[in-house]
């Protein structure tokens, strides 16, 4: 399952990684009413499960609450790649010294974990991996070094199945 | 011969008191396999009946880990039957009693654990073969069967298989039903997967038995483009390809977690154009597949 | 750092920060991040990440057959598609369009895998969820008995019509084969149904 960008956003903020504030509107008026309470500058954010949504323009600066209202109605609605703006994160905005690139993901080829990071973020790393490959910067972790407190977290959670013959254990065919 | 399963594998069942693990001891055992107990902690010391291939009764023993079985038993394989949050933790207990070859049938099992229950293995020295997770495992007709392969749909024979999924596995011996399989694998549709392709055609090169290969993929990462590399390096018999999800739209996840199309990567038109180009020949369909392994069997 | 921890104790595949920026401030921030989770871990240890997943979304179908447990995906085409395993679902979808190329083009309408030892009731489910999509105008079954048993399969088919009785108007195609075929075949021809 693929998390919308305020979705993951609260899910960082939930382990410490540190986030700008930002609220979930459905309407213009409640991206009116966000931009009021996080003051500021704010950045109206389209939520759609694809990339390229600043060149399709759901992306966009509001210096005021009014602004914030005007760009919510602009994007709501907006088709990007097929998936049509249902909901918007209005987000503080920041003032940015530097751009990076970080990610962690499986390596199915390998079987193991790989992380990508990058002095230069803020394009597609398709593109960045492809055009510049010497500014990326791979490094292969470990799946077995895990620290123990997250092993702790990662025990079954008591609303999954006995130990007996479950339905997931089914075969596949 | 036969490639890591065969007549005298003395196989012992992970989760051998449950549902699954019942019904498909009751299966293995018809279908000739020497099967010499299983593992249930909590109910390790007592035994389960059945009745082996030639109906006479059996009582198997239960016991407490994979390493009592293998001590009291001489155990070389292990199936594994246990629900997927607890695979891994029987996945781990298979790799320390450094099983020959541990089969992994359950399907659901989270990734991470797949990927540490084998980087876990790798730091073991890699002693245990690890087939699966969420596979319907290795037959060798006529000998033996670690997992859910239906033993009745053909005998033995010249061909080696091996595929991601269970149900073209079958619909494949089906179809070559009257020529025989030396040994059948499935190794998984999961991201993450012990066996892959490249395993299974290495051993089928080796093996004197094997005289043509059958390669089933799906889409989905680059395992199939890997093998095909290694088919053009290192495999001299005849290799004949199938590959599955040719209209499968880009993002969507087809039944198995690792058959997904992203972006451009990982298409069933990539896989066959890298088959080709490695000399395999490629059906479109798994009928069409069979009547080509026909043909380059009769050279 | 705190976003490997994000990935391994949610169980995700993929957790990227893009960009992770430096603010004038001197702190380092994640500006726009995505992150997909493991579906089976969700299964097994994340019962909290269903209240992520997007229902109102989902196609009305594809919610359906969810909720019945059913492994299922909304293509473009008319001819609906029921098989056991994914990999025999995605070849049948693969033959149904090369053989609705000398046909204008006909093309599958789903991929519906209905699984490992399903039964009758599961088959019954699938075959409503199928008959549901209107752009479907007939249906095409094709189980290969492993573990399924091809007696629940033919169960499930009968029930399912007998569910839907004056409904189920649609030309319906199956290919039954394995575990318990002749049993299997003579339920379906015994409700008037060839396979």
């Amino acid at each position: 399952m693929d998390l919308y960008e305020y979705q993951a956003r609260d899910m960082f903020e939930k382990h410490g990684v540190p986030v700008l504030a930002g609220i979930v509107a459905d309407t213009p008026a409640e991206a009116r009413a966000a931009a009021e309470k996080l003051g500021g500058v704010t950045v109206v954010k389209a939520q759609v499960k694809t990339g390229g949504r600043g060149k399709a323009g759901g992306v966009k600066v509001a210096k005021t609450p009014a602004d914030a209202e005007a760009a919510a109605e602009a994007i709501l609605g907006l088709d990007i790649k097929g998936h049509v703006v249902k909901r918007l994160m209005v987000a503080a905005g920041a003032d940015i010294t530097q751009e990076y690139y970080f990610s962690v993901l499986l390596d199915r080829a390998n079987r193991s974990y790989l992380s990508l990071a990058s002095f230069e973020g803020g394009m597609e790393i398709e593109q960045l991996a492809e055009e510049r490959p010497e500014a990326l910067a791979r490094v292969e972790v470990d799946p077995s070094s895990a620290s123990p407190s997250t092993r702790r977290a990662r025990s079954p959670s008591p609303r999954s199945s006995p130990p007996s013959s479950s339905r997931r254990s089914r075969p596949s065919s | 011969m036969s490639i890591f399963l065969t007549k005298d594998s003395r196989v012992i069942v992970q989760g051998i008191t449950g549902g699954e693990g019942t019904k498909h001891t009751a299966l293995m055992l018809k279908a000739g396999t020497n099967i010499v107990g299983g593992v249930n902690a909590r109910k390790a010391g007592t035994t389960v009946s059945h009745t082996d291939k030639d109906g006479n009764a059996l009582e198997l023993p239960v016991f407490a880990s994979v390493a009592e079985a293998i001590e009291k038993t001489g155990a070389d394989v292990s199936v594994a039957f246990v629900p997927p949050a607890f695979t891994k933790d029987a996945m781990i207990e298979a790799i320390d009693a450094e099983i020959p070859l541990l089969v992994v049938i359950t399907e659901g099992v989270p990734v991470q654990d797949s990927a540490e229950a084998w980087a876990y293995a790798q730091s073991k020295g890699n002693t245990t073969r690890i087939i699966g997770p969420n596979c319907p495992g290795i037959i060798t007709p006529g000998e033996a069967l670690a997992g859910i392969t239906p033993a009745n749909i053909t005998g033995k024979g010249p061909i080696g298989l091996v595929s991601k999924s269970g149900t073209l596995t079958y619909q494949m011996m089906y179809e070559l039903r009257d020529l025989g399989f030396s040994t059948a694998i499935g190794i998984g549709g999961d991201p993450v997967i012990g066996t892959t392709h490249i395993d299974a055609l290495a051993a089928f090169e080796a093996d004197p038995e094997t005289k043509a290969i059958v390669m089933i993929g799906e889409i989905g990462g680059d395992a199939e483009e890997r093998a095909a590399e290694f088919i053009k390096a290192n495999v001299t018999k005849p290799v004949v390809g199938y590959v599955a999800g040719f209209t499968a739209p880009e993002g969507k996840t087809m039944g198995h977690a690792g058959a997904i199309v992203s972006g451009s990567a990982g298409t069933a038109q990539a896989k066959k154009e890298a088959l080709e180009a490695a000399g395999v020949r490629v059906g479109k369909t798994p009928s069409e597949t069979a009547a080509l392994l026909r043909e380059v069997l009769a050279g | 750092m705190k976003l490997y921890e994000v990935y391994t104790a949610e169980d995700a595949t993929l957790v990227e920060v893009n960009p992770l920026v430096l603010t004038g401030a001197g702190d380092i921030v994640a500006l726009d991040g995505k992150i997909s989770l493991d579906d089976n871990a969700s299964e097994v240890r994340h019962h909290e990440h269903e209240a992520l997943e997007d229902k109102g979304a989902a196609d009305p179908l594809e919610a359906k057959a969810k909720a019945a447990g059913l492994n299922y995906v909304k293509l473009d085409g008319e001819v609906g598609v029921i098989g056991n395993g994914a990999g025999l679902v995605m070849s049948t979808l693969d033959v149904v369009a090369y053989a609705g190329e000398a046909h204008g083009g006909v093309k599958p309408a789903n991929f519906l895998d209905i699984g490992g030892g399903a039964s009758a009731e599961v088959m019954a489910n699938g075959l409503d969820v199928i008959l549901g999509d209107a752009q479907v105008k007939s249906v095409f079954v094709n189980v290969f008995g492993g573990i399924t048993s091809c007696v629940a399969v033919a169960n499930g088919i009968v029930k399912a019509l007998e569910m839907l009785g004056d409904a189920a108007t649609k030309p319906l195609v199956v290919r039954l084969d394995g575990n318990q075929v002749e049993e299997g075949r003579a339920i379906l021809a015994a409700a008037n149904h060839p396979s």
